[in-house]
């Protein structure tokens, strides 16, 4: 067990570099450049000049991608240029938001999926069944972006029930220790806090979450209805089990095994379908933080988010791995 | 009776139909893809007779409709309204149709024939070549879908032409692994090896056994492609990524500004939301129906 | 719960059951009797396809959904399983009557170790203590020669050989005593070698415990010192029923001499040909309105083609369901030829 996670954590070294030397390549080619950004109707090929000298771009390329390699191990991230603000204090604050949401959108689409799916499967060919089968393709047709308008002009500008924008009141001055701010209502003892934070979560998390609500509604079903097929639920039944038993030892934790597999998968679409969302909700995570910087062409913002992203990403399909080898016994035997 | 009339009689009663005619006919009783293909007709019949159904041009500001330099709702003039930039939404609505559809058809061919190329040399060669392949393809296909494509937009600039290249080379990976997977299982299947045991050279066993067989995935997906294409695109127009030129109807880009239109035309937030979705689960409601009829397995059943 | 004087401890009568598919109904099996008293050992045979697991499935209520019995009874003790609720049911699933199956790495769960399965028959039928059906269950392990079974208790089914796998089920199927357990082709999926090693098991068990066993096999082989009485199914009814001896010497019905004949034998002389039942099995797609075996029979009479025959005793102990039956020594005759080529 301990040899597969070394093994696999070793394989991790190359795939990192080669993602340093593809956000390397793609940062350095963006059209456009640095200097327009920052020199905007200013810049004059003088300036341009004395900007380039004055953060090393005239140096080759090879020895820049060396600079960019030393300065990412010590955890240099660069400064961005909207705000001034160094990389790593942005990510500080934007990342924890980014990962309550999908946390909070992955909790809804397994909370939900997962019953609904099952539940279809065992009234396969019934009108719920098929209610459930069309929604699921509904949550994978309509695009999140569109889902949160209409959720946002439904629930907040309409009925009011739930604000806006933000992670929370904008009037509120809190402290934060831990840019979790679900964590730090708890740590406060903030019982407004935790509300607050939590009705600010609660649309953008399921805009972000149908679409993994919608795929593991559909793979449970599917799951449960092959695995309900299976020889050994009939030797389960043939053993006089009672029919609560049958389902949750047998049925569902085989049935269940395969979503974990496409857990890595869904990470990815919440990345993807944060920086909409996000947008949408003006909801100061990862995801509008580099929406934005593509727009300002801010690019230590894109070097170092990207980067901190990549490695993130390739952690958690990681974690994922692991976790799938350690919950089927097949595997982790082998 | 002999043995073998009998066995002969006993084939006959299965009913040979080709698979093709299986499939349509398995399909055509399929209701979801049946509204699946109305909604796409609606969408291409949009598409068509664009210039006929719109009563105003889609990039002619008519600063009239403005109210106090608000876009507006519906009305008689305006059957959808107008938007920020005094153009009418119902125009845009019904032109946008022809860009998404041209944006699905182009760059699902463009990852269509880069990944049939790729996966068919990388089936067929195998060994350094394959792998070589292969590797590139799981670089590609590690990326989230969507990101890949800001990035490259990002890369390339703005504008629909880039959109759909962006677009198109996310897909590339997806159809290689399809065809290449395709490929590998036809090759070595037992009724290819039969086929070959029994002499039949290699050309005719590819056109007669392995196409059909290696084509059905690949029509499913491409037409769930269809669909993936239609959002990405439209996320990135919603992200204002897509165009270059701020006239052309595209309905994602018809979006950008919807936060600021929920307030005073709520409708105009919704209606090219509406278009899109329907425009997606069209494609997906076709492409599940096809891969339901498709399905081999319920090939000879009725 | 004791049975009424002279009642069969697992009677099943006149059984019929239909599957429901989208080309139709399959009548899988059409009026199917038989019965078995504690400690006796009964055999049915046939191909697949002709019936004979589905009514074991069907007694114990285990159809899949699109099956049903449509009539008959199938009585233990004297109560009808198939009018019984599946609360009553379950109660006597696995702890009266077990059933061994087929394939025993399909038919255990490659999530749950052994010791586990085993201990949940144990644990739901019983009132035991996890640790007295943890040593149970060791017990059982071993009674089925399982070596180290304390240490495997706590493995998975992919840990076990195929043959392992096999023993555990037995241990499973018995692990509450059962009076009567029906294993539905227990060596099919296992090697040759293996096979045998199964089958003396089983039969020690059986005997040790008074058990009624109801082997439900394709393979004439596997019956001859498993079972004392035989029933030959084919086309969903039985269509012969004799002792073991009586259907080995002196087979009556054409199907049964042609199962008999379709085995190559090791003393057959050299150059002798092979004699395969020529045709394929029945589609059952439609309710039985001839003899079943009719189209591959070469003894068929007009009577065959218009009616179903009954079974009909022909000495004691032995019925046949045919309008022509062999004569009685034709299968004697036909060996001493193989032999003498």
């Amino acid at each position: 067990m301990l040899r597969f996670v070394v093994r696999r954590l070793f394989a991790l070294i190359p795939i990192l570099f080669g993602v340093s030397l593809l956000v390397f390549f793609w940062v350095h080619n963006l059209p456009g450049g640095p200097t327009d950004a920052l020199l905007g109707e200013r810049s004059t090929p003088a300036l341009v000049k004395q900007y380039k000298e004055q953060f090393g771009l005239n140096q080759p390329l090879p020895i820049q991608y060396v600079k960019y390699v030393r300065s990412l191990l010590e955890g240099d991230l660069g400064t961005s240029i909207a705000t001034r603000r160094s990389v790593t204090t942005e990510i500080r604050t934007r990342f924890p938001a980014t990962i309550e949401l999908a946390l909070m959108a992955m909790i809804f689409a397994t909370a939900v999926g997962i019953p609904l799916g099952f539940v279809a499967a065992k009234r396969h060919g019934g009108v719920s069944d098929h209610a459930t089968l069309f929604l699921s393709l509904l949550g994978v047709s309509i695009p999140v972006f569109f889902l949160a308008i209409i959720l946002k002009y439904v629930f907040a500008v309409r009925l009011g029930w739930l604000p806006t924008v933000g992670r929370e009141d904008i009037l509120a001055t809190r402290q934060h220790p831990t840019n979790f701010y679900f964590l730090d209502a708890i740590i406060e003892r903030d019982p407004t806090a935790w509300w607050d934070s939590f009705k600010h979560l609660l649309l953008p998390a399921i805009a972000l979450g149908s679409i993994p609500l919608a795929i593991i509604t559909r793979i449970t079903r599917a799951s449960v209805l092959d695995v309900q097929n299976e020889d050994y639920v009939r030797t389960a039944r043939a053993k006089g089990l009672p029919p609560r038993e049958v389902d949750r030892r047998h049925v569902l934790r085989n049935a269940l095994l395969p979503i974990t597999t496409v857990l890595g998968l869904q990470v990815g679409l919440l990345l993807s379908g944060a920086v909409l969302t996000e947008t949408v909700f003006a909801y100061p995570g990862m995801g509008s933080w580099l929406a934005d910087g593509i727009g300002n062409r801010d690019y230590p913002v894109l070097e170092g988010g990207i980067m901190f992203l990549a490695i993130v990403f390739v952690l958690v399909n990681l974690i994922v791995d692991i976790s799938y080898a350690v919950i089927n016994p097949r595997i982790r035997y082998s | 009776m002999s043995i073998a009339q009998l066995e002969a009689a006993e084939i006959a009663f299965e009913q040979p139909t080709g698979l093709w005619r299986d499939a349509m006919h398995r399909f055509v009783r399929n209701p979801g893809a049946m509204v699946g293909v109305f909604f796409i007709s609606a969408i291409v019949f949009c598409a068509i007779f664009a210039p006929w159904l719109a009563q105003h041009a889609p990039d002619q500001p008519d600063y009239s409709a403005l109210h106090n330099g608000f876009p507006t709702g519906p009305s008689a003039k305006h059957w959808f309204g107008v938007d920020t930039n005094a153009y009418d939404e119902f125009a845009r609505i019904v032109y946008g149709a022809r860009i998404s559809l041209l944006v699905g058809v182009v760059t699902v061919a463009i990852g269509l024939s880069a990944g049939l190329v790729l996966g068919s040399i990388a089936g067929f060669v195998g060994g350094t070549i394959d792998a070589v392949i292969m590797r590139c393809m799981d670089i590609m296909l590690a990326i989230p879908g969507f990101l890949f494509a800001i990035g490259l937009v990002a890369l390339l600039g703005p504008g629909l032409r880039n959109v759909m290249l962006a677009v198109g080379i996310v897909q590339v990976p997806i159809f290689a692994r399809l065809l290449r997977g395709s490929i590998l299982a036809q090759r070595e299947s037992d009724y290819v090896l039969a086929a070959r045991a029994v002499g039949v050279r290699s050309p005719s066993i590819l056109v007669a056994h392995v196409v059909p067989n290696a084509i059905s995935p690949v029509i499913v997906q491409a037409t769930l492609s269809m669909a993936t294409a239609i959002i990405d695109v439209a996320g990135l127009g919603f992200l204002g990524l897509a165009l270059a030129n701020p006239a052309t109807a595209e309905w994602g880009s018809m979006l950008t500004r919807a936060n600021d239109y929920l307030v005073s035309t709520p409708f105009l937030a919704i209606i090219p939301g509406l278009a899109i979705l329907i425009s997606v689960l069209g494609f997906n409601l076709i492409g599940d129906g096809l891969r339901e009829a498709l399905d081999p397995k319920l090939r000879g059943r009725v | 719960m004791s049975s009424a004087a002279g009642e069969p401890l697992f009677a099943v009568d006149g059984l019929r059951v239909e599957f429901w598919t989208s080309r139709g109904n399959i009548y899988a099996v059409n009026g199917v009797s038989y019965a078995v008293n504690p400690g006796d050992t009964l055999a049915i045979v046939g191909e697949s396809g002709s019936g004979k697991s589905v009514s074991a499935l069907a007694a114990l209520g285990l159809l899949p959904r699109a099956g049903r019995v449509v009539a008959g009874s199938a009585k233990y003790q004297g109560r009808d399983l198939v009018r019984l609720s599946d609360r009553a049911m379950r109660s006597l699933r696995g702890k009266d009557i077990a059933m061994i199956f087929q394939d025993p790495m399909t038919s255990l769960n490659p999530v749950l170790t052994i010791g586990r399965q085993i201990r949940e028959a144990l644990q739901t039928h019983l009132d035991l203590s996890k640790s007295e059906a943890l040593s149970r269950t060791a017990d059982l392990l071993d009674r089925v020669g399982i070596p180290s079974p304390k240490a495997r208790l706590k493995d998975y089914p992919h840990q076990f050989s195929g043959g392992m796998r096999q023993r555990a089920m037995i241990a499973m199927a018995l692990a509450c005593e059962p009076k009567v357990v029906i294993a539905d082709e227990p060596t099919t999926a296992l090697d040759v070698t293996i096979q045998a090693q199964i089958l003396e098991l089983l039969r020690e068990l059986v005997t040790e415990r008074g058990t009624a066993l109801i082997l439900i096999t394709h393979d004439l082989g596997v019956v001859a010192g498993m079972c004392e009485r035989v029933n030959v199914m084919y086309g969903g009814i039985f269509v012969e029923t004799a002792s073991a001896k009586q259907l080995f010497a002196r087979p009556r019905h054409p199907y049964t001499l042609g199962l008999l004949q379709s085995v190559p034998r090791l003393d057959a002389a050299r150059g002798g040909r092979l004699h395969p039942i020529p045709g394929a099995p029945r589609n059952m797609l439609s309710p039985p309105s001839a003899c079943p075996f009719q189209p591959r029979c070469r003894f068929e009479v007009d009577l065959s083609r218009q009616e179903v025959p009954p079974l009909v005793e022909v000495e004691r102990g032995h019925a046949v369901a045919c309008f022509n039956p062999v004569p009685e020594d034709e299968w004697a005759r036909d060996r001493a030829e193989v032999v003498a080529g």
